[in-house]
C-alpha cells in the first residue's frame, strides 16, 4: 500500500473471529473469538501457552468476572506492519474448518490517522494533527478455508490493506473515510504447514525434572523482547514466529523453575540464522535439574549517600551463556542471551512479580557452571553490568557477594523560554543523547509546564541526569502541544537545540540556556532513498547538527518502497540518511515554509499575535 | 469455563500484518456501598504495548496531578477524580518497541494513542481540553497493586466520605484524588492461582517525603489503610525534611460503619 501522505494509520482491533459457515454474518452462530490480549495491548506468547490470558470482554459480566473488565485492544500502526507480521493472540478455538473470518475493530474509536500537510495551497484541511477515522462498510470480513487440527498449532495470518484513495474530511478535525480489507496468507499445505510470512521452532526438551513446568522462549536476538512462548508438553514444543524478507535473528531458550537454561543465539551452529520464512526449524534443548537461589536487590542513585535514593523503575536483566562466554563485557557477546528481565519498585527493589502462568525467573536461577551476569539501565544513568554467581541454592553479585547497585551519571542543568498560549500552559520535554547520534539517553521525568508570565517568553529550569559515559551530549527540547484544544502528535513549535554539552564529571552538572522554542505551525516533507536500502536503512532529521527525528524507509517491494517522510515544524533543516544508525553523507537542506498566517483565534500557538494557517505539503529531497 | 476450552480446542495463532492494495477499564461498577451515593464510571490510563518498556508520564485531572514512572504494561487509574484529564507520556527507552496509551472511561476506550520512536511521547486527553496542568496531588495517595502480570483484582477504596468499587487488571496503580482524610482499601485477588498479591500504599503531603505501607498474601484478600499501617519512608535525597506524624490523619476502624 503507498502510505505516503501519511504519518500514521491506526486502526484499534478488538478481536479476531472465525466461523465454520461461509458467507456468516453476525445472525450466524458458530463464531469463535480471538480477542486482543487483555490488559496487555500486545501479545504474551504465542504457541501452545498462556491462552489463558485471552479473557477480554465487552462489557462488565458480574456472573464472570473472568471476562472484565472490557474490552482490550491492540493498537496497530498500518505503517509499521508492513511486510512485516504482529502477533496479535493465540487462542483456543473448536477443531475444525473455518470458511468466514472476521476483523473487529473497536466501532466507537476505530482507528486515527495522521495525514501530512496537504499539497495545495491554501491547504483545505490541516496537516500533522490526528484525525479519527470512519469506517466504510459493516464489516471487515473474508472467505476462506482454514482447517484447525486438534492438538496442532495452526497460524492465521491476516493482510490488512486499506485501499486508495483514502477519503479526507472537509473540515479539520472531521473524519477520514477508510475501507479496510483483510486476506489471509495462506499456510504450507505439507506437514508442518509453516506460514510463508512465518518462521517455526519446535522440538524437544529433555531432561525436564518430573512434574516440572518447562517453556521455551524465542526472543529478538540480543534484546529482553519477547516475541513467542511455548509449553513444553510431553517433552516437546513448537511455535510460529515472524520472519523478516531476510529472515530473523531469534534468541530461543529452555527455562523451568528448577533447572538449567539452556539456549541458542544466532551464533549457534545450528539452527543457521537468520531464521528464514517458511521454514521448519528444529531446535533440541537439554536441561537437568537443579538448586536454584532467589536474586534480588536494590538499585538507588550513587550521587546520594544517607540516604542512597532510590531509582524507581530500572530495567534489570540476567544474562547468560551456554558455553561460558563472560557476559559482563561490553558491547554484550553476541553468545549471551537475557534469560530474565524486571523492573524495580518505589524503593528500588527488584525483582517485581512475574505473570500469570510463568514464575518470576529471578526467583529461581539455577546454579550453573556458566556464568551469568546482571545489567541494570535506567534513563539519564550509566549501564552496569556485573557477574552474578549461582550455587548450591544461593546467589551472589560481582566480589562483595552483594546485589545491591548504585547507578552512576552527571547532570546537565538550564533553562527553556516559550511563550504558552491563552489560558494554558506550555509543557516542554527536554532530551540529552549521545553527540553526533540518535541515541538519545535521557529525558526529563516529566516535562516542564511552564505557566503564563508578564513579559513573554517565560522562562524554566530544568536539571537533567545524563550518563557518565560518554561524555558529551546533543541537548534539543521540544514543546509538547494541543491543537484546538485537543492532543497533537507533532509540535507546532520550533525545536532548540545545543551541541556538545560535557558535563565536568560523576555527581557534576553543566549548565545551559536552550534558545526559545518560537511558534512556527507545522510543516512536512517527504523523499525517496535509493537501492539499496533495508530495515536498517532510516532518514535522519537534523536541526544544527543535532538529529531531532527520524522516518523509517518503506519496505522494499511494497507501495511505500523507498519513501521517508516527517512532520516537523516550519524551520530549516538537514536530512541524512543513516545505516543502523551511523549517517551516511551527504547531508541535504531542507526549509521547511512557515505556514501562511491565519486570523485569530489561534489554534495552536501563537508568535506575537500572529496564528500559523494550515501548513502545505513539500517535497523532500532523494537520498 | 478456559480450562474445559483449552481441552475441547486447538490453539489458533493470529498475525496480522498490513499489505499493498490495489490502489476497566477499571472498575467502572456504579455500584453503592454502605449507603453512600453511586459514583460515576472511575477512568484508568492504560499503557500497553511491548512488556518491559519503561516509561515516565505525568497525569492530571481538574484538581491534581501525579508524576509516574513504570513499565508496559501499567494502568493508573484515577479514584474520585473530576474531568477533563490529560497524560503526557515519554518512554524512556531508545528503541523501537511499541508504547500505546488507551483512555478508558467507565468500560470503553476512548482513546488511543501511540509511538514506536525512541523516547517518543504520548499525549491523550479526556473530557474536555486540560490547558493547565492540576497541581500536584495532596495528599498523594495511591494504592500500587503487584501481582502476576494481568491477574485481576475487585474491592473498595474508601475515605470518610465515600467508597468507590474498583476493578482492575493489575499491574495497577490507583490514585485517589482528593481524599477526605484517612484511607483505606479492600483488595481481592480473584484468580488466586496467579499467585500473591502484593499492594503498596503511598501517601505523600506537604514536604513529608513519600511513606509506603506494603502488605503481601498468598489468602486472595488485603485490607490496608493509612494511618494504621507499617510505614516506611522512601529515601529521599539529603536535606529534606522529616515526616511529621502529627500531621497524619487519625487511624480508620474498618469494622465501622464509616
Amino acid at each position: 500500500m503507498n502510505f505516503q501522505g501519511f504519518q500514521n494509520i491506526l486502526l484499534n482491533l478488538i478481536s479476531v473471529r472465525l466461523n465454520p459457515a461461509a458467507n456468516a454474518t453476525d445472525a450466524t452462530s458458530g463464531w469463535v473469538n480471538v480477542p486482543a490480549p487483555s490488559g496487555v495491548g500486545g501479545p504474551v506468547g504465542s504457541g501452545t501457552i498462556l491462552t489463558n490470558i485471552s479473557t477480554g470482554g465487552r462489557y462488565f459480566n458480574i456472573s464472570n468476572p473472568y471476562t472484565n473488565p472490557g474490552t482490550s485492544e491492540l493498537q496497530v500502526d498500518l505503517q509499521t506492519l508492513q511486510d512485516n507480521v504482529v502477533i496479535f493472540n493465540t487462542g483456543g478455538v473448536p477443531p475444525q474448518t473455518y470458511h468466514t473470518v472476521q476483523l473487529k475493530i473497536d466501532p466507537n474509536v476505530p482507528g486515527t490517522i495522521v495525514p501530512n500537510c496537504a499539497s495545495q495551497s491554501p491547504a483545505p484541511i490541516e496537516g500533522c494533527i490526528s484525525y479519527p477515522v470512519r469506517i466504510k462498510g459493516a464489516s471487515v470480513t473474508a472467505q476462506t478455508r482454514l482447517p484447525v487440527k486438534a492438538n496442532k498449532l495452526t497460524t492465521l495470518v491476516l493482510a490488512i490493506a486499506v485501499p486508495t484513495p483514502i477519503t479526507p474530511p472537509n473540515v479539520t478535525g472531521g473524519k477520514f473515510t477508510i475501507g479496510p480489507q483483510i486476506s489471509l496468507v495462506p499456510n504450507a499445505t505439507g506437514s508442518p504447514a509453516v506460514n510463508s510470512l512465518m518462521t517455526q521452532i519446535q522440538g524437544s526438551v529433555s531432561g525436564i525434572p518430573p512434574g516440572q513446568k518447562e517453556v521455551v522462549i524465542a526472543e529478538n536476538a540480543g534484546t529482553s523482547n519477547q516475541v513467542a512462548i511455548a509449553e513444553v508438553r510431553n517433552g516437546e514444543y513448537a511455535m510460529q514466529v515472524p520472519a523478516g524478507p531476510n529472515g530473523t535473528n531469534y534468541d530461543i531458550f529452555a527455562f523451568g523453575a528448577g533447572s538449567t537454561y539452556d539456549l541458542v543465539t544466532p551464533n549457534s551452529p545450528s539452527p543457521p540464522q537468520p531464521l528464514q520464512r517458511g521454514i521448519n526449524n528444529i531446535v533440541n534443548f537439554t536441561v537437568k535439574s537443579a538448586k536454584t537461589g532467589v536474586l534480588t536487590g536494590v538499585i538507588s542513585d550513587d550521587c546520594t549517600i544517607n540516604p542512597a535514593v532510590p531509582i524507581e523503575g530500572a530495567t534489570v536483566e540476567l544474562l547468560t551463556s551456554s558455553n561460558g562466554t563472560d557476559c559482563t563485557t561490553v558491547p554484550t557477546p553476541a553468545d549471551c542471551v537475557v534469560v530474565a528481565t524486571t523492573s524495580t519498585n518505589v524503593f528500588g527493589q527488584y525483582p517485581t512479580p512475574g505473570r500469570s502462568g510463568m514464575p518470576q525467573p529471578f526467583n529461581f536461577v539455577p546454579s550453573s557452571p556458566n556464568p551469568y551476569a546482571i545489567r541494570i539501565s535506567a534513563s539519564g544513568f550509566d549501564t552496569m553490568i556485573a557477574p552474578v554467581t549461582s550455587s548450591g541454592g544461593k546467589v551472589t553479585c560481582g566480589t562483595n557477594q552483594n546485589c545491591n547497585f548504585a547507578l552512576t551519571h552527571a547532570q546537565i542543568t538550564g533553562t527553556v523560554s516559550i511563550t504558552p498560549g491563552v489560558n494554558s500552559n506550555a509543557e516542554v520535554q527536554v532530551f540529552a543523547e549521545d553527540t553526533g547520534t540518535n541515541n538519545i539517553v535521557s529525558a526529563l521525568p516529566s516535562p516542564l509546564a511552564i505557566p503564563a508570565c508578564g513579559s513573554p517568553p517565560c522562562t524554566a529550569g530544568f536539571r537533567l541526569n545524563v550518563p557518565l559515559s560518554p561524555g558529551t551530549y546533543d541537548v534539543f527540547a521540544t514543546s509538547i502541544d494541543l491543537y484546538n484544544g485537543a492532543p497533537a502528535p507533532f509540535t507546532t513549535h520550533e525545536y532548540s537545540v545545543v551541541s556538545g554539552v560535557t558535563p565536568p564529571g560523576k555527581c557534576e552538572a553543566a549548565s545551559i540556556s536552550i534558545p526559545t522554542l518560537l511558534c512556527a505551525g507545522h510543516g512536512s516533507f517527504s523523499g525517496t532513498v535509493s537501492l539499496p536500502f533495508d530495515s536498517g536503512t532510516t532518514v535522519q532529521l537534523l536541526k544544527d547538527g543535532v538529529q531531532i527525528e527520524q522516518s523509517q524507509v518503506g519496505a522494499a517491494g511494497t507501495g511505500n518502497s523507498g519513501n521517508y517522510s516527517f512532520c516537523a515544524p516550519a524551520d530549516d533543516y538537514d536530512v541524512e540518511r543513516a545505516e543502523n544508525g551511523v549517517l551516511v553523507p551527504p547531508a541535504m537542506n531542507v526549509m521547511v515554509p512557515t505556514p501562511i498566517p491565519t486570523s485569530t483565534p489561534c489554534v495552536m500557538c501563537t508568535n506575537g499575535g500572529v496564528c500559523p494557517g494550515n501548513c502545505s505539503d513539500q517535497q523532500g529531497p532523494s537520498l | 469455563m478456559l480450562r474445559v476450552l483449552r481441552q475441547a480446542s486447538a490453539p489458533l495463532l493470529v498475525v496480522v500484518l498490513a499489505m499493498a492494495a490495489a490502489g476497566c477499564n477499571i472498575g467502572n461498577t456504579v455500584l453503592s456501598t454502605s449507603g453512600l451515593p453511586n459514583v460515576q464510571g472511575q477512568l484508568s490510563f492504560r499503557v500497553v504495548g511491548v512488556i518491559g518498556t519503561p516509561f515516565t508520564a505525568i497525569l492530571s485531572d481538574a484538581r491534581s496531578s501525579w508524576r509516574l514512572r513504570g513499565t508496559v504494561p501499567t494502568t493508573f487509574a484515577i479514584v474520585n477524580g473530576q474531568l477533563p484529564a490529560r497524560m503526557i507520556l515519554t518512554k524512556t527507552a531508545s528503541n523501537k518497541n511499541l508504547v500505546s496509551l488507551e483512555i478508558i472511561n467507565g468500560y470503553l476506550p476512548t482513546m488511543l494513542a501511540s509511538t514506536y520512536q525512541p523516547y517518543g511521547i504520548v499525549q491523550a486527553q479526556i473530557g474536555g481540553t486540560l490547558g493547565v496542568l492540576a497541581p500536584q496531588a495532596a495528599p498523594d495517595v495511591r494504592f500500587g497493586l503487584r501481582a502476576p502480570l494481568i491477574a485481576l483484582v475487585t474491592g473498595n477504596i474508601e475515605d470518610l466520605n465515600s467508597s468507590f468499587a474498583i476493578e482492575q487488571r493489575v499491574p495497577t496503580v490507583f490514585l485517589f484524588d482528593s481524599p477526605n482524610g484517612r484511607v483505606d482499601g479492600i483488595f481481592n485477588l480473584d484468580n488466586l492461582g496467579a499467585g500473591s498479591m502484593t499492594i503498596d500504599l503511598q501517601y505523600q503531603t506537604g514536604a513529608n517525603p513519600t511513606v509506603v505501607c506494603e502488605q503481601t498474601s498468598n489468602s486472595g484478600q488485603i485490607i490496608i489503610k493509612y494511618p494504621g499501617c507499617t510505614a516506611t519512608p522512601v529515601p529521599q535525597a539529603a536535606g529534606a525534611e522529616a515526616p511529621d506524624a502529627t500531621e497524619l490523619p487519625d487511624q480508620v476502624d474498618l469494622n465501622s460503619s464509616d
